[in-house]
């Protein structure tokens, strides 16, 4: 049970995650990105391994598809499992193994997977979908987040959500934007909350490393921006 | 204004780190971990690739004093950072640059390092090192988690307009390359570390459920059947309360 948005981002380059579910800390154990390279979700029964070997064939050179073939034929369980792959040419699969939970399912258009399991209507997936399809020309970062938002709008999954997460990686080796709610009632909602006030730092912290002295408080750098 | 403490536990070797600070989201800025390599941890006004290129460092084989060194010689604005660095066998080196805001500093102790900025004072950072040095024996989380709440108990963070409260914090613990055991966060609570106790506890409870599940799913129970397990267990224990 969980229901993910992963994007690649055409215009900045960017590869993000939004994703939510009933166990805790979900975004520890399911999101896996690399910057300039792709995107993996691994999630269901998941096995958090699944991600970093993602990554890597990704790194050797295989499409997407190739990436998911390798990790299918290469786990005993992957009829457990859903993963998707997005990789650094937009190319967006994902599988959803037979032993998921009705509804489970998956969305794929270029540069986009919305997918999940053991939700309460195919409605979850594809109103993250519409959702982030209707978005376009916001920050990657925010389309996802209203994704996920829609997702739960539309009934979200079985026994409601308790974790949610929100990571986009841009140029750096390190993330963007990387918060999470690891245990709550609301954690979607609780989600949007820390990213409203997180969102007018994130220059502020993409700059303060090559000009600490120079670019003062947060405080003051936030008021001389205005927001 | 962050306090946190980087460590190697002695029984496993895994490699851990526990950080709390007003800012918000502090654990999303903590990729300096790797296990069977080392930790890095820049922060005050942090620089970010720091941390991976100092496991990069230590992974070719240098030695955490060494890596240090070259992230000064890489580094115009070195005097702005505070960063530890320990190594897989406990090898441990810091350094609170000049351009840090008082009251910052750090101690260095047998395989782990105490440090922070924009604190109460010097007793902050002495205080989170005898938190992890109270109980020797318990799990690296929780020896971690009690080195916070020394540092949060002995004054934590004071800014000009007085105390900080730690909005955000985190824990984790590796020993694997690919993924964390424990990777547990609060990003922006009035009492992020009273969360995080709350948050790690409740974790703990369903840690090897989720590592099992996931390794073999095809003999794994449901997840509804592991929480009335759970709740089976407790509600003889909240009776009593």
């Amino acid at each position: 049970m969980t229901f993910a948005i992963s994007a690649r981002c055409p215009d900045s380059g960017k590869f993000g995650v939004a994703i939510s579910t009933r166990p805790l800390a979900v975004g520890s154990r399911c999101p896996f990105v690399r910057p300039h390279l792709g995107v993996v979700v691994s999630m269901a029964s998941t096995d958090p391994r699944l991600g970093p070997l993602g990554l890597r064939l990704l790194e050797l050179g295989y499409s997407a598809q190739r990436v998911l073939d390798e990790i299918a034929a290469s786990d005993p369980h992957i009829e457990y499992r859903q993963v998707s792959v997005i990789d650094r040419d937009g190319n967006a699969v994902a599988r959803t193994g037979k032993q998921n939970r009705d509804w489970s399912g998956h969305f794929c258009k270029p540069g986009m997977v919305a997918m999940g399991n053991a939700l309460i209507s195919e409605r979850t997936a594809s109103a993250m979908a519409e959702t982030f399809q209707k978005s376009k020309g916001e920050d990657l970062e925010a389309r996802l987040m209203l994704a996920l938002e829609a997702g739960r709008d539309a009934g979200g999954q079985h026994g409601g959500q308790h974790s949610a997460a929100l990571i986009v990686y841009r140029q750096q080796e390190y993330p963007l934007v990387d918060l999470r709610v690891d245990e709550h009632v609301e954690p979607i909602g609780e989600l949007r909350r820390i990213f409203d006030r997180y969102r007018p730092h994130i220059e502020y912290y993409e700059t303060r490393p090559w000009q600490p002295g120079a670019i003062g408080s947060e405080d003051d750098w936030l008021q001389r921006r205005g927001t | 204004m962050t306090f946190s403490i980087i460590a190697r536990c002695p029984h496993t070797g895994r490699l851990g780190l526990g950080i709390a600070t007003f800012s918000i989201a502090s654990g999303g800025r903590c990729e300096g971990i790797l296990a069977g390599v080392g930790i890095c941890k820049t922060q005050a006004f942090i620089n970010r690739g720091n941390d991976l290129l100092a496991l990069q460092l230590l992974e070719q084989g240098h030695s955490p004093t060494h890596v240090m060194q070259m992230l000064e010689a890489n580094d115009p604005e070195h005097a702005y950072r505070q960063i530890a660095i320990l190594d897989r066998e406990g090898n441990a080196v810091a350094h609170t640059g000049s351009g840090t805001r008082p009251w910052s500093g750090h101690k260095i102790g047998d395989g782990y390092v105490a440090f922070g900025n924009v604190l109460a004072g010097p007793q902050v950072v002495e205080a989170i090192a005898a938190g992890f040095l109270k109980k020797p024996d318990d799990p690296l989380e929780f020896r971690l988690l009690a080195a916070l709440e020394g540092g949060r108990n002995s004054g934590g963070q004071v800014g000009g307009s007085g105390h900080l409260p730690e909005r955000s914090a985190a824990i984790r613990v590796d020993s694997d390359p690919d993924y964390p055991d424990i990777d547990v966060r609060v990003d922006l609570h009035a009492d992020a570390i009273v969360e995080l106790r709350r948050v790690l506890e409740e974790f703990k409870l369903y840690e090897g459920f989720y590592r099992d599940r996931g390794r073999d799913p095809s003999t794994a129970i449901t997840q509804d059947q592991f929480v009335s397990q759970l709740n089976a267990k407790r509600a003889p224990l909240s009776s009593r309360a």
